[in-house]
């Protein structure tokens, strides 16, 4: 039922337009905001923590830290939105101090052809993981905002509140770091 | 923790001497017997930022020149990364957040003061026990004051 609220509101209003009816005391006009926004800040949890049971703890926490404080939105609401996202997964990584990260998503659809094929990708899924770990969260999260989000880097410095250069050095830095770990291997 | 295990007592031993012949030793050796490029190294550097301008697609791998060992790699980790783009958040998300969420209050609107209308209303902020409690033992000590004068 949710869903359908979420699609009814989903193509017509802004998020300015949602935010004033949450405000207004109607509950289900968010269901439109997690519409919107969940699948993109779930990869963003999910690559920052290799896990997608804490990815989804750390998403459901944020929409309803969201809903409780939608009335302090200043600006863009997806920036805002983020940046809880995102101090979350940090919040998580300095209280969780993990050497190897298991990105677990046996439930997701294989696109492999045969299963040497299919082993192969585990393999270098698991090696992908191994190696994000051994970055510093900053270099993570500029590397997984680039490469998995898709994300522009002005559309990142708008959401981190930083240059473009600056962003283009972490995630330049992020490649190297990565190319080096695994270059031995599959190289 | 990093403790030196060196045995050696006599500080006075040249200790360094070996470790500059090494280093000199290894300097003299073409790049291409080292086991690990030297960092920063011309080739590799520019090796790196051809291969970040072909990512960042500021231009095509026609008009860079990569290592082919660099475009497998990369290729294959570009194959990774964009099949992790396709995962979306589990069935039942939403509905887990929404019934997660507090229910919406009751909107109470003020009532208008009447003549009639009761001057001492239990609030929100007290419980309608606590309200009897305190009006029982208002109306024992009332009892026992009363008995006390008679």
């Amino acid at each position: 039922m949710t869903e359908n609220i979420a699609s009814q509101l989903t193509e017509i209003d802004s998020d300015q337009d949602v935010i004033t009816r949450v405000i207004s005391g109607d509950r289900n006009a968010f269901a439109a905001l997690i519409g919107r926004y969940s699948d993109p800040l779930y990869r963003h949890a999910l690559g920052m923590t290799g896990s997608p049971d804490v990815a989804e703890d750390i998403l459901q926490t944020s929409f309803i830290k969201a809903y409780h404080h939608i009335g302090e939105v200043r600006g863009r609401f997806d920036a805002w939105l983020f940046r809880i996202v995102a101090n979350g997964c940090k919040d998580w990584l300095k209280n969780i101090r993990r050497t190897h990260l298991s990105y677990d998503e046996d439930d997701q659809p294989s696109g492999y052809a045969t299963p040497d094929e299919d082993l192969d990708r585990t393999e270098l899924r698991q090696d992908l993981d191994g190696a994000l770990a051994q970055l510093a969260p900053s270099l993570r999260e500029a590397f997984i905002m680039k490469h998995v989000e898709g994300r522009s880097y002005e559309e990142m410095a708008d959401l981190l509140g930083t240059t473009v250069g600056a962003l283009k050095m972490r995630v330049h830095r992020a490649r190297e770091a990565l190319h080096a770990l695994l270059e031995e291997k599959y190289a | 923790m990093i403790e030196s295990h060196d045995t050696h007592e006599n500080r006075e031993t040249p200790r360094s001497e070996p470790m500059a012949r090494d280093a000199a030793a290894r300097a003299d050796r073409p790049l291409l017997d080292r086991e690990v490029p030297l960092p920063g190294s011309a080739g590799d550097s520019m090796s790196m930022a051809a291969l970040h301008q072909w990512l960042d697609g500021e231009r095509s791998a026609a008009d860079v020149t990569l290592d082919p060992a660099q475009v497998a790699l990369w290729s294959r980790l570009s194959a990774e990364t964009d099949r992790r783009r396709q995962v979306t958040v589990p069935e039942g998300f939403m509905d887990r957040v929404m019934s997660a969420l507090p229910a919406v209050e009751s909107t109470s609107e003020a009532q208008p003061v009447t003549a009639t209308s009761p001057q001492i209303a239990p609030t929100a902020g007290v419980p309608l026990s606590l309200a009897l409690i305190i009006g029982t033992a208002l109306l024992a000590v009332g009892i026992l004051i009363g008995r006390l004068i008679a």
